[in-house]
């Protein structure tokens, strides 16, 4: 329910009361029992994830085979700016636990059309929110159909996102979400203007290239030059290279990247990664602004390794990750 | 107007229905109307026009005058009686007024006339309804809608065959009792039904590229025309085309229905070139193609250029002419023809024109064109062609009606369109489908494919023909050197 449409519920009941001579907690009761009610009728705009629950309930049990599970809980990382600084603070399973591989299921289906939302890859968010809608049993999926909507709204493309709309809007739980995408028909500058559909409208690469044939990084690198102030993509850009341990074609992101407006400064496991990288380049940190004590931090792993010491106060270090990667 | 409906009031007598509209004035204006049947051409057996009239409030209602008859429909959702609607068409072109009651009293907008042409088309159409999509699929099945009013009843769905992959239905001269169809996935294999007996095909051999693909029935019926290809598709990053399929090898075969065989000519197996999509002259006698230069796919896909080309058959020996003739040229036009379909009469070659590529329903600038092959003239049929991609088509039993997937209304989702073709090959303006319920396509996450006309419904039963492909183990068809 909107804020102001329970505030007058609230003012609603409370003059009933005064007027009934009711005690305040039939206020309470009575707003507890329409509150459900109403939410249902009027089709309450909820996010599809709540993105800190996701990460609060994630139970991380040093055991990475889930990749699906993994990938819906980096996505929450990544939609909460989390990415690239912690990554590393959770056992992770190579780019598989970011992108897990397209099991054709509902499940996967809506994962990865909330990933490639994520990483502003429009037209894969797209065809994962096609296929599975197309999967599901049920005569659409809801989820999946306010991500047509906004992909379509996003691409430009105003008379199929209206059909996505009207078709919306015959699932009463839906029917305000639905409608409140009327307004970006036809209409570029509401689109420009909002703040999750304009960005991923400034992801859209000019240059049509094909959809993940290259890697998803080289559809990456187009996103990050494309819109380079939508960080989500360079983090999901170097995170999967540090994941796979791919050094060279990090350094290449840090090379192009770092110091644009696309990576003005290095987050925690890209500076991790950039000491790594000093090893062949002295100096190498210093000049993408990796900070000392990281890099002492860097020293001091690299002393212990080998030593027997414990470690584990590197576990939630790009350091550690590659350690145990290589040990495997 | 004037001669149709006097200004002053008139008191309509209605054929349908009882209700009774005083005309008191009059809109400067043609009514917006969904979908637009405004000066349509219709065959004279189609199913009533039902329309619907958004933008106006208020109560409407509809007059349809043909000759002395008349029909009144209370709006804004026009439902048409199928009694009236047959009792009008049958006197010819019927004009329609829509009327708004205002407060002081009804007023009419700009009438409009629904051209009905006595050239009758087939009955039925077959299509696929199947999501316009990528990769996945779940539910689909092959469909038949009786065109004279809006009955559609399942010929084949996968509920029966465990939602395995059905398509490329294809009958032999619109005849519903001679079809095939391939199943693909679990339960695999090609279907031929005869009006008795039903064969299931294992049509992959050895000497060909793959399982028979796009097929085409031979005039006679003793053959079927067919592509062999390994088709690919990849999705577009920013491109509307959204897709975009293509082949990386393509053939073309002939298989023998009795025999169940398969045979080419070395001119339809050529490795450096892209053939497919085989259509026949209505005496069998000439195979037409698709043919394109291979270039590096997928690099290269928007070199795929097809022209048309021909070949000699004779259907007496099953065996091949030693000459390709092209009858659309891609590199002189710079441009791309696919599907081609000679019309029942032999006198037209109706094909999908777009600037590259093989699945022209993916294209966005798609356009039906027609070459004339008396004189070889080009016909760009402007009149029916959409603003977003027309394609997949097909030709009526008199010739006189072509019926498509278009992708204009909502530029995704393919419906089917109906236009009149006259024995000049003037194209009249064409229409939707008419539905009973003017949202139900609006509402629809599905396409129509392949729309086939018929002459009647299908009527082999589906419950034998999920039996044959679950435990039938198939006929295995070979190649004849």
């Amino acid at each position: 329910m909107e804020k102001k449409n329970y505030l007058c519920l609230v003012q609603f009941t409370l003059r009933y009361d005064r007027r009934m001579k009711h005690k305040p907690v039939t206020t309470v009761a009575l707003l507890l029992l329409v509150i459900p009610f109403l939410s249902g009728c009027t089709g309450q705009t909820a996010p599809f994830h709540n993105w800190d629950n996701i990460i609060v309930s994630y139970v991380d049990d040093g055991h990475t085979a889930d990749y699906e599970k993994l990938t819906l809980f980096n996505l929450a990382l990544a939609e909460t700016g989390q990415l690239a600084d912690n990554v590393f603070h959770y056992t992770q399973a190579g780019s598989d636990g970011i992108i897990a591989p397209w099991a054709q299921t509902v499940e996967t289906g809506e994962r990865l059309s909330d990933l490639y939302w994520s990483m502003g890859h429009v037209a894969y968010a797209q065809r994962m929110a096609f296929e599975t809608n197309v999967l599901d049993d049920r005569p659409f999926n809801p989820e999946m159909m306010v991500r047509l909507i906004e992909t379509n709204l996003v691409s430009g493309a105003y008379d199929v996102a209206r059909k996505y709309i009207a078709i919306l809007e015959t699932d009463k739980q839906y029917r305000k979400t639905a409608a409140s995408y009327l307004k970006y028909l036809d209409n570029d500058a509401a689109i420009e203007a909002d703040p999750i559909l304009g960005p991923k409208r400034r992801c859209i690469p000019e240059n049509d290239f094909i959809s993940l044939v290259r890697g998803i990084d080289e559809d990456l690198k187009d996103i990050i030059r494309t819109n380079p102030s939508y960080h989500n993509a360079i983090e999901y850009l170097g995170v999967i290279y540090l994941l796979d341990c791919e050094m060279d074609k990090f350094k290449g992101v840090l090379d192009e990247f770092y110091g644009t407006e696309a990576l003005p400064t290095l987050p925690v496991s890209f500076a991790e990664a950039a000491c790594m990288l000093s090893e062949m380049d002295s100096g190498y940190w210093k000049r993408v602004g990796v900070s000392q004590n990281t890099f002492n931090r860097y020293r001091e792993f690299k002393k212990r390794m080998g030593t027997g010491l414990p470690m584990d106060r590197f576990k939630d270090t790009f350091w550690y990750y590659i350690m145990r990667v290589n040990s495997q | 107007m004037k001669r149709i409906l006097p200004f002053f009031a008139v008191l309509v007598l209605c054929v349908g229905c009882r209700t009774a509209v005083n005309i008191t004035g009059e809109i400067d204006a043609l009514p917006a109307i969904y979908p637009d049947y405004i000066d349509v051409t219709v065959p004279v057996n189609i199913a009533p026009l039902n329309f619907r009239c958004d933008s106006v409030s208020g109560p409407t209602a509809l007059i349809l005058t043909a000759g002395e008859q008349s029909c009144t429909v209370k709006g804004p959702e026009f439902d048409i009686p199928l009694d009236s609607w047959r009792t009008l068409t049958a006197l010819g072109d019927i004009f329609a007024t829509v009327c708004v009651r205002e407060k002081d009293g009804w007023k009419s907008f700009r009438p409009f006339t629904i051209h009905v042409s006595p050239d009758p088309i087939d009955p039925y159409v077959a299509y696929r309804l199947i999501e316009p999509g990528y990769e996945t699929w779940n539910r689909l099945g092959i469909y038949q809608r009786c065109l004279e009013d809006f009955t559609q009843t399942p010929v084949m769905t996968n509920e029966q065959t465990d939602r395995n992959c059905m398509n490329c239905h294809s009958f032999c001269n619109r005849n519903p009792q001679k079809m095939m169809f391939h199943m693909r996935a679990r339960n695999g294999g090609t279907f031929t039904w005869d009006g008795e007996k039903i064969e299931k095909l294992n049509t992959k051999t050895p000497q060909t590229l793959s399982a028979l693909v796009y097929p085409r029935w031979h005039p006679s019926g003793k053959y079927i025309g067919f592509s062999v290809n390994d088709i690919a598709q990849f999705f577009h990053s920013t491109d509307p085309n959204r897709i975009e399929v293509y082949d990386s090898v393509s053939d073309i075969v002939v298989y023998d229905v009795e025999n169940h065989q398969v045979s080419a000519s070395p001119l339809l197996t050529d490795t450096t070139r892209l053939d497919t999509m085989p259509a026949w002259s209505p005496d069998g006698k000439t195979l037409y193609f698709c043919s394109s230069a291979q270039p590096k796919v997928p690099q290269g896909y928007k070199d795929i250029r097809y022209s048309i080309r021909s070949i000699a058959f004779d259907p007496d020996h099953f065996s091949f002419g030693d000459r390709i003739e092209t009858v659309y040229d891609a590199q002189a036009s710079g441009k791309d023809a696919t599907f081609p379909r000679v019309s029942p009469d032999g006198r037209f070659l109706l094909f999908a024109e777009t600037a590259y590529g093989c699945f022209a329903i993916w294209h966005k600038d798609a356009d039906l064109r027609m070459i004339d092959l008396q004189d070889g003239s080009f016909h760009t049929l402007d009149a029916l062609n959409g603003p977003d991609a027309d394609s997949y088509h097909c030709w009526s039993s008199n010739s006189r009606w072509i019926i498509w997937a278009s992708r204009r209304l909502d530029g995704l989702y393919s419906r089917l369109f109906i236009a009149h073709i006259d024995a000049d090959g003037n194209a009249s303006k064409p229409f939707l489908l008419p539905q009973k319920d003017t949202h139900y396509d609006a509402l629809l996450l599905k396409s129509y494919n392949v729309p086939e006309l018929i002459t009647g419904p299908v009527t082999f039963d589906p419950e034998e023909m999920a039996r044959i492909a679950k435990t039938d183990p198939g006929i295995n068809v070979s190649y004849k050197e």
